[in-house]
């Protein structure tokens, strides 16, 4: 009787470690790392337009700080001498609530720098 | 005596394997996002805005709450279609300018729109 017990015991904790596998599988695959993104961003949202891309950005807050890979930069020109060669794509990642000319002063700024292509990162809704 | 040994040592193996998959369940739970991202691109018009003046180019002027083509009021939902007549009617470009009190989420939303008709190159005038 004793021993009967005690196997009806185990039963249950193999179980849980199994569902507990399946869980750690899925957010293994199904998520990706983050590179660690300024806090109190609100990505711009929209549909319909081709997935996906890099998301290695210079974050823009909706105050206007500029945040390259966790680190606040302190001007635009910043990023620029940090940057190596403009001829490659810049990415730019706006707060959704950053006025629009204000961004586009700054797509202004890096043209006179040399940018041949610049583009706005968007997160995807839904 | 030594039967007994091997079995203790198993039940202990299984509660330290519990014990290291919970952990690494809860570091890939809280630092993995799903998050995707797409690019648009923001193409700002060289030199005093060219084209202001070309019978081809449609002129889209962003507002906080509204959006003009061609000085005439226009909702989003008919942005697309109106957009597709200029196009048959001969236009091939348009140039966006937008208020002060545009946020980047409604200048991208109008971009996103212009960009479903793909015979129109896109200007967007530089901010003065």
């Amino acid at each position: 009787m004793k021993r009967k017990f005690k196997a009806s015991k185990r039963e249950p904790i193999i179980s849980l470690i199994n569902i507990v596998f399946l869980i750690l599988i899925f957010f293994m695959v199904a998520g990706s790392l983050s590179a660690n993104r300024p806090s109190g961003i609100e990505f711009i949202q929209a549909e319909g337009l081709d997935c996906c891309t890099e998301d290695d950005a210079l974050d823009i807050l909706a105050d206007g700080t500029l945040v390259m890979q966790g680190n606040t930069l302190a001007s635009l020109e910043q990023f620029i001498d940090k940057t190596e060669t403009l001829d490659t794509t810049i990415r730019l990642r706006p707060d959704r609530n950053y006025p629009a000319h204000e961004l586009l002063k700054r797509v202004k700024a890096l043209k006179a720098a040399g940018a041949t292509h610049i583009v706005v990162l968007t997160e995807q809704a839904s | 005596m030594s039967l007994r040994r091997v079995r203790q040592r198993r039940r202990a193996s299984i509660t330290s394997l519990i014990d290291v998959i919970f952990l690494l369940l809860l570091f890939f739970m809280l630092a993995s996002t799903f998050s995707k991202f797409s690019e648009i691109d923001i193409a700002v018009a060289n030199g005093s805005s060219p084209g202001v003046g070309d019978t081809d180019t449609a002129t889209l002027s962003i507002q906080a709450d509204r959006t003009y083509c061609n000085e005439t009021e226009t909702i989003d939902a008919d942005l697309v279609s109106r957009l597709q007549d200029l196009t048959v009617a001969g236009t091939n470009g348009v140039l966006i300018s937008v208020s002060d009190d545009v946020s980047t989420q409604r200048l991208v939303d109008v971009l996103s729109l212009v960009k479903q008709v793909p015979t129109l190159t896109i200007q967007i005038e530089e901010p003065s």
